[in-house]
């Protein structure tokens, strides 16, 4: 380690060794220990982001239903993802039952033209009667008075003659 | 993450709080005495020291194992000092200026004679000189570990060793060769063995 030819002093190695090792360190609690972890708000920004989306969710729940009570808000969405995805069940053949007999006795209204619009809610098949004057159900199709409207019940057919 | 080895064969694994202060515990005195060679004063060379792993512990979970731990510190310990240094030496600018024309106090006779010229020697150098001396020197690095411990090249740490020895010996030969005298039969007294002392 002692060496003339050192590039700058004899001896310096070990000079500086001694020096060095002359020195404590003190022995103190380590500052890192007490330090808060540093703050990254990036990582924020999923949760953020999340309860902005969450937020923004019930106020469109809150606008669409008129409530803030989520269970009306479920309640709405079951019934309108059912409305959506239930196809309308098609309306009974007019011509077959019209003329003399007795099933058809109630009448048949004419096949009113198609419409674009689906139902919301389509109605069951009415049931044969034995009450001709019981008008049934009418289908949304049968009413020539517009979308959307429930119509009044056609006008009942004549009873058949006797003779 | 794979734990590395590191110069003292010591494994860490980054992130691991347990491995921070098994770190912490093996490095701290010869960071402290690193700057403590640097800024050739204890209380400064322990709040850089302090800084520097408060630092280094924020970022441990990102150390990659491509460097020794210790070095890695080494090189954040090493840089703090500098930047306490450059903002020391703006504060004593603008202190000279507000004294200007005032006769400058001497030195406290008592830190003189206590604090061994060498440290006094490589303060008096600049600090990234003087890392570069402490590190090769004192804890045995060769120029290429230092060059990736401090993230430059290793032609720039032979030019710096070099610029750092130039300017000691002229210090150390203005100081004169008495304190040199009294270090050299005290240290061959108590460290040195009587074979390998040669005479000047």
């Amino acid at each position: 380690m002692w060496n003339r030819k050192h590039p700058i002093a004899p001896g310096f190695d070990w000079r500086l060794k001694i020096a060095l090792d002359r020195i404590t360190p003190p022995s103190v609690m380590p500052r890192y220990a007490m330090a808060r972890p540093a703050f990254k708000p990036w990582r924020l920004a999923p949760i953020a982001l999340a309860g902005a989306a969450t937020v923004l969710l019930a106020l469109t729940a809150v606008a669409a239903t008129g409530s803030a009570n989520p269970v009306v808000w479920s309640e709405r969405a079951t019934s309108t993802i059912q409305s959506v995805g239930h196809a309308p069940d098609p309306s009974p053949s007019p011509a077959a039952g019209t003329e003399g007999s007795p099933s058809t006795a109630h009448s048949v209204p004419a096949p009113a033209p198609k419409r674009a619009s689906p139902p919301k809610a389509a109605p069951k098949p009415a049931p044969p009667t034995d009450h001709p004057h019981e008008s049934p159900r009418p289908s949304p199709g049968d009413d020539n008075s517009g979308p959307g409207s429930h119509g009044p019940s056609p006008r009942p057919s004549p009873p058949p003659d006797d003779h | 993450m794979a734990a590395v080895p590191d110069r003292g064969q010591e494994t860490y694994q980054p992130g691991s709080r347990e491995d921070f202060d098994r770190l912490y515990r093996s490095a701290y005195p010869r960071v402290y005495r690193t700057l403590a060679a640097i800024l050739g004063d204890s209380a400064e060379a322990e709040d850089c020291a302090q800084d520097a792993f408060v630092k280094a512990f924020q970022a441990w979970s990102r150390w990659r194992p491509d460097a020794p731990a210790e070095a890695w510190i080494h090189r954040i310990a090493v840089n703090r000092a500098i930047s306490y240094r450059r903002s020391t030496k703006l504060r004593s600018v603008g202190e000279l200026l507000r004294r200007l024309g005032r006769p400058r106090g001497s030195a406290d006779p008592a830190q003189v004679a206590t604090q061994p010229d060498l440290l006094t020697a490589l303060r008096s150098i600049p600090p990234k000189l003087a890392a570069a001396i402490v590190l090769h020197h004192y804890h045995g690095y060769n120029n290429r570990e230092i060059a990736a411990a401090l993230g430059v090249s290793e032609r720039t740490i032979g030019t710096r060793l070099n610029q750092a020895a130039a300017r000691l010996r002229v210090v150390l030969e203005e100081s004169g060769n008495a304190g040199f005298s009294l270090e050299l039969r005290s240290a061959l007294s108590t460290e040195q063995d009587a074979s390998s002392y040669v005479e000047p």
